[in-house]
């Protein structure tokens, strides 16, 4: 009989896995919530969306509370604009001061929450030569994607043969998690954009 | 004690197991569309029917009974919490409180005055997603009809029905008695809803006015016509926007083994542009 109780205790602990899984994400909520009023209304960090990156590591938009970030969105299989795209995120990057860039943290989200892995995100990344310390290549959940779209004014649709059709766009951040600067396109100059981000930055120091 | 008691004894925990588990993710349901191709009334590629893979569309629009138990679930889509990142003051206005509709009789009413944000937050919740501008319209096109006569007066109370969308008047789901060719209901007739791409890329360059209904393709069939009517409204909206015109429901991938392409259909009941036959 003590036997018999043990053995239903334990299958009971099975349980508590998936109790506690149920019970974090309730924590989780909560604690975006208390948060949530602090963030400034137009705050991306309202976002409770969890982002994978090319380590497997959990991102969310409010980890960055207090410095500006540059938000670009890609798809790891494109072989049309992307790595333009990339390639130009890439140049507004080494166009930022020297004394500033090392602060500057860059968040690559994909659209393609099926195909970009962490593995191929890492894959990626070092393939593109961007495997560079703040650069974070991430995918979360298809609708928390559509919905950083949607709050960056990103246009996208998948096609029938898994590619992205988007607009191109590079947005940064303000330390408040406010959209501060966005550059269309994959031509053009991008020294006021540089400068306009170096403001955000020094802004923050004020 | 018996050996049947015994595993009934270590069954009831993993049973629970198994509540608590289901609790967490919410059930995913919908109707399978198959794959197939539409013609569009976009000038994106002139003469292109659009591709659309198979697919699962849920039956009818979101209810208010689904939507509060979304909310007591997620409390930061309640209008008290949500942020006005993500909805106008207009956000659920008509709800007697804050999480609730009150009324039971409003129970089974599409959910209205609920913003873009919401609704994908929604059917991400369920496990799925909005359906994209693209899907909707092939399953709305996925009509049928025993003539073009009778396609053409179908087509004329559906402008009539845009033209006057009332807000106020909003009836149960799947009273309409309009449904496509696979059993989904109120398509047309009920409320407008949002889809994932409600703003296409091609949007910025089209003006929203009567000129450019005119300049649509399939404007010379009555179908093409309230369809531009329609793609016009949608595209009119911001995704803050929270009107009383305005449901929703999800659609889901199809999983990997029920994607069947050979099993194509073409969305061409409905009289357009190149469905000259019923002209």
């Amino acid at each position: 009989m003590e036997k018999l109780k043990r053995i239903v205790l334990l299958s009971g602990l099975l349980c508590l896995p998936l109790l506690a899984s149920s019970q974090h994400s309730m924590t989780m909520n909560d604690e975006s919530l208390d948060a949530a009023e602090t963030y400034h209304a137009e705050s991306l960090y309202h976002m409770s969306a969890e982002w994978t990156n090319q380590n497997d590591k959990s991102i969310q938009l409010s980890d960055y509370q207090g410095q500006p970030l540059i938000l670009v969105m890609f798809y790891g299989q494109c072989t049309g604009t992307c790595p333009v795209l990339m390639q130009r995120t890439w140049k507004l990057y080494s166009e930022i001061a020297d004394e500033i860039r090392g602060k500057v943290q860059v968040l690559a989200v994909s659209f393609d929450y099926k195909n970009d892995t962490p593995e191929a995100l890492k894959a990626y990344a070092t393939d593109e030569q961007l495997d560079i310390p703040g650069w974070n290549f991430v995918r979360a959940q298809q609708t928390d994607i559509r919905e950083l779209a949607m709050l960056l004014g990103v246009q996208y649709r998948e096609r029938s043969d898994g590619h992205f059709e988007h607009s191109n766009l590079i947005s940064a951040l303000d330390a408040q998690g406010k959209i501060a600067v966005r550059s269309e396109g994959i031509t053009g100059d991008l020294t006021d954009t540089a400068l306009a981000i170096e403001e955000l930055f020094k802004a923050d120091l004020q | 004690m018996k050996p049947a008691t015994f595993k009934i004894l270590l069954l009831m925990p993993l049973l629970l197991c198994l509540q608590f588990a289901s609790e967490v993710v919410a059930q995913s349901t919908g109707i399978e569309i198959p794959g197939g191709s539409f013609h569009s009334v976009l000038p994106e590629v002139v003469g292109e029917p659009h591709q659309v893979d198979t697919f699962l569309l849920d039956e009818t629009a979101v209810t208010n009974r689904d939507f509060r138990q979304f909310l007591m679930k997620n409390p930061r889509w309640t209008p008290t919490e949500i942020p006005t990142l993500y909805a106008g003051n207009r956000y659920l206005k008509h709800w007697s409180s804050d999480a609730d509709y009150g009324d039971e009789m409003k129970a089974d009413l599409p959910v209205t005055r609920v913003s873009w944000y919401a609704a994908n937050g929604y059917c991400g919740w369920k496990g799925g997603r909005l359906p994209t501008l693209n899907e909707w319209e092939y399953a709305a096109q996925l009509m049928d009809f025993n003539s073009s006569e009778e396609a053409d007066r179908f087509s004329s109370e559906l402008i009539g029905w845009y033209s006057a969308v009332d807000a106020n008047q909003t009836k149960p789901v799947g009273s309409t008695g309009i449904e496509n060719r696979f059993g989904v209901k109120d398509l047309f007739g009920l409320v407008m809803e949002w889809v994932e791409d409600f703003k296409p890329p091609v949007a910025d360059d089209l003006s929203l006015d009567c000129g450019t209904i005119g300049r649509m393709q399939g404007t010379n069939s009555m179908y093409g016509y309230a369809m531009s009517i329609r793609y016009i409204t949608r595209m009119s909206f911001k995704a803050t926007s929270s009107t009383g015109m305005l449901g929703f429901r999800c659609a889901y991938d199809a999983s990997r083994k029920t994607g069947n392409r050979s099993g194509q259909s073409s969305a061409q009941m409905l009289k357009t542009p190149d469905n000259k036959s019923a002209q």
